[in-house]
């Protein structure tokens, strides 16, 4: 517990819940303002911030430590007109430290889809940029956030969890990358329409790719494809002129015969100086002849390599995702003592100003004796009252610390009864 | 005072590439040292460095063991430079050992130098010019090694592990960059050596060294241009680096064993 509050996070993802009830509590920005509005008032939370993606909807709140996030239930089921059953068997809800190491595991992308997407970072960033400009953050969820982007940076950084390649797309980007290193300005032919060949092309060109030029058998399909991946339509029988200019060739057909062999390649090769070029076969059977690989210059590769390398890239994952899970679980116990240690600012800062209050009274008594000091002295007797007071509290402040971290509230409130009595009693 | 430094730095690089070799998770703790180690090392280095020079002056850096430290020393701030890219941190396991290597050779040469040292500022140039070239060419070699390895996993679909290897692209940059560092550097060194010998009252006999270096200008001009000027690169480029330094090294130790430093 945080004094007499707690962390809870109520929400629906991809996990729990299909889409058709998803969408029913999708948060646009425009509703922001107004669900933010319903959100923090009296009985339902304190402070609370909104995460609303494709995949999830979640709502992390400080609220009433009995209550522990019935009342945001309860609003999201009326105002979606979802019976509160349906909403509870479709959603979940984490509290005290299970829910801070939720939202660690959400934002450091262990909860995605397709884990390590870092996607995720970004719209946490926009969720709390959201809560603060509508004022509905105070500091517990505020250095939550922090906490959070942090802790997910810390992943990213301390594993390969993002950097692993999981579909084919990024497994040509990869193996792409390892030739090239930058794709940036680099320009791709696609020969063919084929399925994968588009889902390459378009992650290539999501990494960097500047340009797309297409070859197709039936003119106006590569055209058709031109003006949606905004690139260049060309006829086959350009395709060896092609070869020459680009950095990466896909072929991704239904030909049953090779439309790029040693013969073709050759020549291209010898005009581009031996420039690497990167060919990639999606096609089954082979539109590449695998013997290019030979040629100087040629990194040739096949559906099959690059669904090895995606292969590796998701076992690979999900060996960093333990990893991350760890540094998850330690950063979420730490994070939820910190936050809970917090709730004895209060306390603390009640007792400094007491303590502070006590010395000034007596420093006042003993005005005519400090006056006769020279300002030396007065200055030894101000540091060493100072000292005294700071040493007396040290004790008394450790523990009150201590019992926030526990969560506490009992043990918090019979110090600070203690503490103001003993001045009390302490008073002439 | 010298050698205790150079031993450090030895030990030093020593447990860099030891570190650098751990690709095991239970030992990701130990490669944050990777850093500090080589720094270490490298400030032990560059101090070996400093007192040589303070003890016997510049012209023991000309003896067979100092030019090697000296060397040395250039190649691991070559792979100190490297290192700011962090996918070319595998360009330390090539050049790391070329490092100890030249570095634990040093400790068995003969340090004294056959050269006075006398003539001004004409010896330093001269001397550290050669050398930069020679530590220039020593790095190509490291990163054209690794080029080829990249190369042949490539070729030959050995795809584990390989994005933590440097791209080929990077790799070639980085060769070409070495060469023409340690071409501009050999290119001064052997003209401000030429103008010197001609300066001199009694010129020196053309020994071994003078025909070598010239050998290595022309090997090394000949890769500049086959790489500007007729645009080719990567396996001939890695090929024309790996070869000249192998050949420079084995003509070096023919020298030094010939007439134990670098002119008769």
């Amino acid at each position: 517990m945080i004094g007499e509050r707690e962390v809870v996070v109520v929400g629906l993802s991809h996990r729990t819940a299909p889409v058709e009830l998803r969408e029913k509590f999708a948060i646009s920005d425009e509703a922001m303002s107004e669900t933010f509005g319903e959100l923090v008032a009296p009985k339902v939370s304190d402070e609370a911030v909104i995460l609303s993606t494709c995949n999830r909807v979640e709502i992390y709140a400080l609220v009433p430590a009995e209550d522990r996030g019935r009342g945001i239930l309860e609003y999201l089921a009326s105002s979606r007109g979802v019976r509160l059953r349906t909403l509870k068997k479709k959603s979940y809800l984490h509290a005290g430290q299970d829910a801070v190491e939720h939202i660690f595991r959400v934002a450091s992308s262990l909860d995605s889809m397709v884990v390590g997407e870092p996607q995720i970072l970004g719209q946490f960033k926009t969720a709390f940029a959201a809560a603060d400009r509508h004022k509905a953050m105070g500091q517990v969820l505020r250095r939550l956030m922090r906490r959070t982007v942090s802790v997910a940076k810390r992943v990213r950084t301390e594993t390969r969890i993002g950097r692993e390649p999981v579909s084919m797309g990024r497994a040509g980007v990869e193996l792409a990358r390892q030739v090239f290193g930058d794709l940036d300005g680099r320009v791709a032919l696609m020969i063919g329409a084929g399925e994968m060949g588009r889902l390459v092309a378009t992650s290539l060109m999501a990494h960097g790719v500047d340009e797309l030029v297409i070859a197709n058998r039936t003119y106006s399909r590569a055209v058709e494809l031109a003006d949606q991946f905004s690139g260049t339509a060309v006829h086959m029988d350009q395709l060896q002129r092609y070869l020459e200019r680009v950095d990466i060739a896909l072929a991704s057909t239904g030909a049953n015969r090779y439309l790029i062999d040693r013969a073709m390649l050759a020549p291209v090769m010898r005009a581009r100086r031996f420039r690497p070029l990167f060919c990639v076969d999606l096609s089954v059977p082979r539109n590449i002849a695998p013997d290019v690989n030979a040629l100087e210059g040629v990194y040739a590769f096949n559906v099959d390599d690059l669904a090895e390398v995606a292969q590796r890239g998701a076992e690979r994952r999900q060996k960093e995702a333990t990893r991350a899970e760890a540094i998850v679980q330690s950063e979420a116990e730490r994070c939820y003592r910190s936050l809970g240690a917090r709730s004895a600012d209060p306390i603390i800062a009640g007792m400094t100003l007491r303590a502070e209050e006590a010395r000034q009274v007596e420093l006042e008594r003993s005005r005519a004796t400090l006056e006769a000091l020279d300002p030396r002295q007065r200055e030894v007797v101000e540091a060493m009252t100072r000292a005294m007071f700071k040493r007396y509290l040290h004790n008394a402040i450790l523990e009150a610390r201590r019992l926030g971290e526990l969560g506490d509230v009992d043990g918090l409130e019979v110090l600070n009864r203690a503490l103001h009595r003993q001045d009390e009693e302490g008073e002439p | 005072m010298a050698t205790p430094l150079y031993t450090l730095a030895l030990l030093a690089y020593i447990l860099a590439f030891t570190i650098s070799l751990m690709d095991r998770e239970a030992w990701a703790g130990l490669r944050r040292l990777l850093g500090p180690a080589l720094w270490i090392g490298y400030a032990a280095h560059l101090a070996g460095l400093g007192a040589t020079a303070v003890s016997g002056g510049l012209a023991v850096l000309g003896s067979p063991a100092g030019s090697l430290a000296f060397i040395s020393a250039l190649v691991a701030a070559g792979f100190l430079w490297t290192r700011r890219n962090p996918r070319a941190e595998a360009v330390g396991g090539f050049v790391v050992p070329l490092a100890i290597v030249l570095l634990a050779l040093s400790l068995f040469l003969p340090g004294e130098s056959a050269a006075t040292g006398d003539g001004g500022l004409w010896f330093p140039v001269h001397l550290t010019m050669m050398l930069v070239g020679l530590g220039g060419f020593a790095l190509a070699f490291g990163v054209s090694l690794l080029y080829l390895l990249v190369r042949w996993r490539l070729k030959n679909k050995k795809l584990t592990g390989l994005s933590r290897l440097p791209s080929l692209e990077t790799l070639d940059r980085l060769n070409t960059r070495f060469v023409v560092l340690g071409f501009a550097a050999l290119t001064v060194g052997i003209a401000v050596g030429g103008i010197w010998a001609a300066s001199l009252a009694e010129r020196p006999p053309m020994g071994p060294t003078i025909y070598g270096s010239l050998v290595i200008w022309v090997w090394y001009a000949a890769a500049i241009q086959v790489r500007v000027v007729g645009g080719w690169r990567g396996r001939l480029a890695a090929g024309f680096s790996v070869m000249g330094f192998v050949g420079l090294v084995s003509s070096l130790i023919g020298v030094f064993i010939a007439v134990s430093g670098w002119h008769l």
